[in-house]
C-alpha cells in the first residue's frame, strides 16, 4: 500500500497527464464497482426499480 | 488518522467518509454534485483548501457514476436530453468564464459574482418554496404529487423552431434550439459563478424545459457525471487532487448516493422540490457568511499579497493567491507580526468561513438523515406490499 502511495505521489509530481488519467480511471472504476455491488445488495433486499410514491 | 500523501497533512478518515455519505445522499436525491456543501465543510475539517475543489471534483466523478447508474435503472435519465445539453453547456461555460476574466481585468469580479450567487440561491429557493405552498394550499396531505410543467416551460415547448426533438423519457417534444439555449444559459451562469452548475441545471430542467422532477434529477446527474470527470482530470493535471482523500470520500458517497437515489422512488416530486428549495436557501445564507468573511479579508489581503509577492517573487495575481494557499505556516507567521486590527480581521475571516462550513455540514447531515428515513420507510412499505401480494396469491 505504501509503495502504491509513493508511486502515486511521484506520478503527481512528474507526469500530470498520467496522474489525471489515473484519477479519472480510479474514481470511475471504483464508482462502477460500488454501483454494481449496491445493485446486488438492493436485489437481495427485494427492492425493485418501479416507483412507489408514498412519502409526503 | 489518515495521512494525505500529496497534501502532506493528517485528517480524520471518518470526517471524509461522513461528508461523502451525507453529500452522496443529497446528490443522489437532488441530482447535484454537492460542491457548494462539500468545499465549506472541508474547510471546517481543516482540509487544505488548495486541494479541496479538485478532490471534491474527483469524488463527484465517481459518486455521480453510482447515482446515475441507479437513476437509469429507475428510468430517470433522459440520455438524449443530457447529451444535447452537455454540448451546449460547454459553450455557455466558456462564455461565462470569458466574462469573468474581463471583469477580473477591470477589478470588479468579487462583489458581482457573490451578489449574483446570492440572488440566484435566494431567488430559486424562495420561488420553489412559494410554488410548494401555492400548490398545496387547501389540499389534503399528499394530494398533489408533483408540480406540472410551468407556464414558461409550456411556452418554450410550444416554440416551433426546427429541428424539433422528441424526448421520450421526459415525455416532451421541444425545439433543439430551445434546449440548446437553456443549456448555454445555465452553462454561462456556471462558468460565471465558477461552480459545477447542478443546482442551476436541475431547476432549469424543471422550469424552462418542463421535465418531471425525477427525470430532471436523473438527467442532471448524468451531466454532472460527464462534467465531474472532466473537472477531475483538469484539476489532477494541475496537481490539485488529493487522490486518497477522494477515494475515502467516494466510499461514503457511493453508499449515500444509492440511498438518495432509491429515496426518489418513494418521495413525491413536489416534496423533492420543497427540500431542494430549503437547501438553496441555506446555501444562500452560507454565501452571506462567506461575503462577511470576505469583507474582513479585504482589511489584510492587500498587505498580505504585497508581502507574498515580495517573498515568492511571483507577479501574477492567481499565482500569488495559490502561493498563499500553499504556504500556510509562513502566512500565519506573517499575520502574527501584523497589527491587532489585521490579526483580528484574519481571525474573523476564518471564523465566518467556519460558520459557513458548519452551516453546510449541519444542513447536509440533517437533510441526509431525513432522506434516509424516508428511504427506509419506503423500503419497509414496499416489502409489506410484496408480502401482501404473495399472501394474496397463496
Amino acid at each position: 500500500m505504501e509503495g502504491i502511495m509513493t508511486w502515486v505521489v511521484e506520478l503527481n509530481k512528474t507526469n500530470h497527464v498520467g496522474f489525471g488519467i489515473l484519477t479519472v480511471v480510479t474514481m470511475a472504476g471504483l464508482g462502477g464497482l460500488i454501483a454494481g455491488m449496491a445493485e446486488l445488495f438492493f436485489k437481495a433486499l427485494g427492492i425493485k426499480n418501479d416507483k412507489i410514491e408514498i412519502q409526503h | 488518522m489518515l495521512t494525505l500523501p500529496i497534501a502532506g497533512v493528517e485528517i480524520m478518515a471518518w470526517q471524509l467518509v461522513l461528508l461523502g455519505l451525507t453529500v452522496g445522499v443529497i446528490g443522489g436525491f437532488f441530482g447535484v454534485g454537492g460542491a457548494f456543501m462539500v468545499t465549506p465543510a472541508l474547510n471546517v475539517f481543516g482540509f487544505p483548501m488548495a486541494y479541496a475543489i479538485g478532490t471534491d471534483m474527483a469524488h463527484i466523478a465517481g459518486k455521480s457514476i453510482v447515482a446515475t447508474a441507479k437513476h437509469r435503472k429507475l428510468g430517470n435519465v433522459d440520455m438524449r436530453l443530457g447529451l444535447i445539453m452537455i454540448a451546449f453547456t460547454a459553450v455557455g461555460i466558456e462564455l461565462g468564464a470569458t466574462l469573468i476574466m474581463h471583469l477580473e481585468k477591470i477589478g470588479r469580479v468579487g462583489p458581482i459574482v457573490r451578489i449574483t450567487y446570492m440572488a440566484l440561491l435566494f431567488g430559486l429557493g424562495t420561488f420553489m418554496l412559494y410554488e410548494y405552498f401555492k400548490l398545496t394550499r387547501g389540499k389534503a396531505a399528499g394530494e398533489v404529487k408533483d408540480a406540472g410543467a410551468s407556464k414558461f416551460a409550456l411556452k418554450m415547448q410550444s416554440l416551433n423552431i426546427p429541428p424539433m426533438i422528441n424526448l421520450k423519457a421526459s415525455g416532451i417534444r421541444i425545439s433543439l434550439w430551445v434546449v440548446g439555449g437553456v443549456a448555454i444559459f445555465t452553462g454561462f451562469l456556471a462558468g460565471f459563478l465558477g461552480v459545477g452548475g447542478g443546482f442551476i441545471r436541475m431547476p432549469a430542467l424543471l422550469y424552462m424545459i418542463g421535465c418531471p422532477t425525477t427525470i430532471a434529477v436523473g438527467t442532471d446527474l448524468f451531466e454532472v457525471m460527464i462534467s465531474g470527470a472532466y473537472g477531475a482530470f483538469s484539476y489532477a493535471m494541475k496537481a490539485r487532487v488529493e487522490l486518497l482523500a477522494a477515494v475515502v470520500m467516494l466510499l461514503g458517497a457511493a453508499v449515500g448516493a444509492q440511498f438518495g437515489t432509491v429515496a426518489t422512488k418513494y418521495v413525491k416530486g413536489l416534496i423533492i422540490r420543497l427540500y431542494f428549495a430549503v437547501t438553496m436557501l441555506l446555501a444562500g445564507v452560507s454565501v452571506v457568511f462567506k461575503q462577511i468573511a470576505s469583507n474582513y479579508k479585504a482589511v489584510y489581503e492587500p498587505s498580505m499579497k504585497s508581502w507574498a509577492k515580495a517573498t515568492s517573487g511571483l507577479t501574477n495575481n492567481a499565482s500569488i493567491s495559490e502561493w498563499i494557499m500553499m504556504n500556510k505556516p509562513a502566512v500565519k507567521a506573517w499575520i502574527a507580526q501584523q497589527s491587532d486590527v489585521m490579526q483580528s480581521a484574519y481571525t474573523m475571516d476564518k471564523a465566518w468561513n467556519n460558520y459557513s462550513g458548519y452551516l453546510m455540514l449541519g444542513a447536509a447531515c440533517a437533510l441526509s438523515a431525513l432522506i434516509i428515513v424516508k428511504m427506509l420507510k419506503g423500503m419497509a412499505y414496499e416489502r409489506k406490499l410484496a408480502a401482501q401480494s404473495v399472501r394474496a396469491i397463496a
